[in-house]
């Protein structure tokens, strides 16, 4: 019977004694505390195809932890793992990244002459494409070990232009690749990319793919207590990385399985959904001209003024620019299981703290908060993460706390047991923004 | 599992459902902090009724013992005055409070700022306490269906807002009087602020002295009448309904005026500018 779980905490503990990995404890989960840094890329391993960001300076050991970690959970060498990474540059060709077609196919036998010109294509009868798409899938692509890798590190994501971050947004939104007409299915991965904004020639992230990247993590760089833990480190990184323990293929696979296998609870599904509903109320738009959900449409240029939850501070809405889509609603279910099979959690009252932990990592970088906000204290423009934090703490805190009665008459009505019309009638008391926007348009249309 | 089933297990069986006014109904009354504790945060009238003692003279005394706070202690206030006026055979004298006769049917409130207070505390701050020298209350007789709500001296912002029946008279008005007014009548003695009448679509207003910029704005039916100047974008936009100047009123009147009818001694330039429908009439041309 594999036991991956112990593995992990074994290679926990290594990762520490080693001083491959010394990062504080900045994530709480209840009462206990683990390094952010390093249980959230664990729990990316977890799980697959998610993608996890790790975001930080020079020196903030992202790769090497990345790299580290999936030299243990596929059992192979540190430099196999280094090799199969790609790493960004304005540069960088697609033919390095994914593959190439394979010249030595026609060295035995010459190319068909429709190939070598766009015109002989476009002269072609519909019988003869039928022919033609069968010599087209004979085209032999040498794929690279980083695309056939379950593994895939994308370093430096930031440094590809881009017109080259679309193929990752291809790639995480398909779980496939194509090149040449060939296509090779991903299969189940597990996805990592290393940001570093400071770099010169660095091209901002597209939104669509920032919100295909399921979580985000920021790397810092070690303080004094690590620097000295670090300076205890006599061998290179590739030598101490023989040592760790290592996972096997069955023990790998088991993974996934074990994370689904964590049920959550009424209260942490409750949460989630109330949690996107909080920042997504009017999609950015209003509800009756979807017209309007352009690039000029966001709170910051005006859309919220005369919203009467506008420039309330316990309102989320209107304190961010883009709304959360559904995938935040999976990623969000998805690691606060996969945390909560790390840490062993999972009684009552733990779930919901796992959530509160794993929640703004999910969150905070698909969002742009207001920056007038963000400005004031204790933010100080800087504090992005803390902010989405504190928002997500507040919508979290009033679903359990303040909701309970709204949410009773809602699910009543719905059920029958009271009619829409009372409903509504009691709903409209209630000065909650999901009682104002989601529940009473619901119940009218039932009336 | 049905919905409820669900919620019921989010909330581990602690929230019943059950209205919280129900429960709450019936309990022995503290006073006027504790009425304000058992109501939501935007308290209905009827939540206010049911709660509030039947008797006129225990709401008398829970008004004039009240110090409200915030805009949610200060609506229960104005229900409460609404509901003393309407159950005491004789006019109801107290210190003029924000939102004083809000949503009242019928009886007199007089607002008084020289008015003695009665109730057994006098907190800092409190209805018992002269208003500050220069400080007007606002939203006086809000969403009023009857009756009629007398000020002595001026009244702040938005008096008569919503007004659906019954009369007011003040001495003067700040900004937003009578706006979105439906019915029923105010008569302002001096002088009256901006926007006065805004969106109005009934009732009828009587100003005896001047009015500020833009009275009658998206006016759609009803009477404005003021006896002195009126400042500029008079009738803006407005759709129907009259109003009469006594004097001259300011630049751009009936701008963009849609229907309805203006009328004055003299105007401002650009008097009709973009004008769609409706009349702008000199009085000498009458």
């Amino acid at each position: 019977m594999p036991d991956p779980l112990r593995k992990i905490d074994d290679l926990v503990s290594a990762l520490e004694e080693l001083r491959l990995h010394v990062g504080p404890a900045d994530l709480q989960v209840g009462e206990r505390k683990v390094n952010g840094q390093l249980y959230i890329p664990l729990a990316n391993a977890c799980l697959r195809n998610r993608a996890a960001l790790l975001y930080g300076g020079m020196g903030a050991n992202k790769t090497t932890l990345v790299n580290l970690l999936g030299s243990a959970f596929l059992g192979l060498s540190f430099d196999e793992v280094e090799n199969r990474m790609v790493t960004g540059h304005p540069e960088q060709t697609e033919e390095k990244i994914v593959g190439f077609i394979d010249p030595r196919q026609w060295s035995s036998s010459p190319a068909p002459s429709h190939r070598s010109s766009k015109s002989s294509i476009s002269s072609l009868s519909s019988s003869s494409f039928s022919s033609f798409d069968e010599e087209v899938e004979a085209i032999e692509v040498l794929w690279t070990p980083w695309a056939r890798s379950r593994w895939k590190v994308i370093n430096e994501i930031n440094r590809f232009p881009s017109g080259k971050q679309n193929l990752f947004l291809e790639l995480l939104q398909k779980r496939k690749v194509s090149y040449a007409g060939e296509t090779l299915d991903l299969g189940d991965t597990c996805y990592f990319a290393t940001m570093n904004p400071d770099f010169s020639a660095t091209y901002p992230l597209d939104e669509a793919l920032l919100d295909r990247i399921s979580i985000s993590v920021p790397a810092t760089q070690p303080d004094f207590l690590a620097s000295l833990a670090l300076a205890e480190r006599e061998k290179e990184v590739y030598e101490l990385a023989e040592s760790l323990p290592r996972l096997s293929s069955k023990e790998f696979d088991s993974l996934p399985g074990m994370v689904a296998a964590v049920s959550l609870d009424s209260r942490v599904e409750l949460s989630i959904i109330s949690l996107l509903r909080d920042f997504t109320l009017c999609e950015r738009a209003p509800a009756f001209d979807k017209t309007q959900l352009s690039g000029g449409s966001k709170p910051s240029r005006g859309l919220c003024a005369g919203c009467h939850y506008f420039n309330n501070p316990e309102v989320c809405c209107w304190q961010v620019d883009e709304g959360l889509s559904d995938r935040v609603r999976q990623d969000l279910r998805s690691y606060t299981r996969a945390l909560s099979l790390l840490l062993g959690l999972g009684g009552s009252g733990e779930l919901i703290e796992v959530l509160r932990a794993v929640a703004p990592y999910v969150i905070w970088h698909r969002l742009s908060p207001n920056r007038t906000m963000l400005e004031r204290p204790p933010y100080y423009r800087a504090g992005r993460l803390q902010y989405i934090k504190d928002l997500v703490e507040k919508s979290i805190n009033r679903t359990l706390n303040e909701r309970g009665e709204m949410n009773m008459i809602f699910a009543r009505a719905v059920d029958g047991e009271i009619s829409p019309r009372e409903a509504i009638e009691e709903l409209s008391g209630y000065d909650d923004p999901i009682a104002r926007l989601d529940y009473a348009r619901a119940l009218e249309r039932m009336v | 599992m049905k919905l409820s089933g669900f919620m019921d297990q989010a909330y581990g069986g602690k929230v019943r459902g059950k209205k919280r006014l129900e429960e709450k109904r019936g309990e022995f009354l503290l006073g006027f902090e504790d009425l304000a504790q058992r109501l939501k945060e935007r308290p209905k009238r009827a939540e206010v009724e049911a709660l509030a003692p039947k008797d006129a003279n225990s709401i008398v005394d829970l008004v004039l013992s009240s110090s409200p706070k915030g805009r949610r202690e200060e609506t229960i206030y104005g229900i409460l005055t609404g509901l003393a006026a309407e159950r005491l055979a004789e006019p109801l004298v107290i210190p003029p409070r924000n939102y004083a006769g809000l949503e009242m049917k019928r009886g007199t409130i007089v607002l008084d700022g020289a008015a003695p207070a009665t109730g057994p505390k006098r907190v800092s701050g409190g209805a018992g306490q002269t208003r500050p020298q220069g400080a007007k209350a606002h939203h006086l007789g809000e969403k009023m269906s009857g009756g009629r709500l007398i000020i002595r001296g001026g009244a702040g912002d938005y008096l008569g807002q919503e007004m659906r029946g019954g009369g007011i008279v003040c001495s003067s008005s700040g900004d937003y009087a009578f706006r979105n007014m439906t019915g029923g009548w105010g008569v302002v003695k001096g002088n009256a602020g901006n926007y006065l009448g805004v969106g109005n679509s009934g009732g009828r207003i009587v100003v005896k002295g001047r009015v500020g910029a833009r009275a009658g704005w998206l006016m759609r039916s009803g009477r404005i009448r003021v006896g002195e100047d009126a400042s500029e974008y008079l009738g803006l936009m407005m759709g129907g309904g009259s109003i009469s100047i006594g004097r001259r009123a300011g630049p751009r009147a009936g701008w963009r005026m849609k229907g309805g009818l203006i009328e004055a001694a003299g105007y401002g330039p650009e008097a009709g500018d973009e004008k769609v429908g409706g009349r702008i009439l000199r009085r000498e041309d009458l």
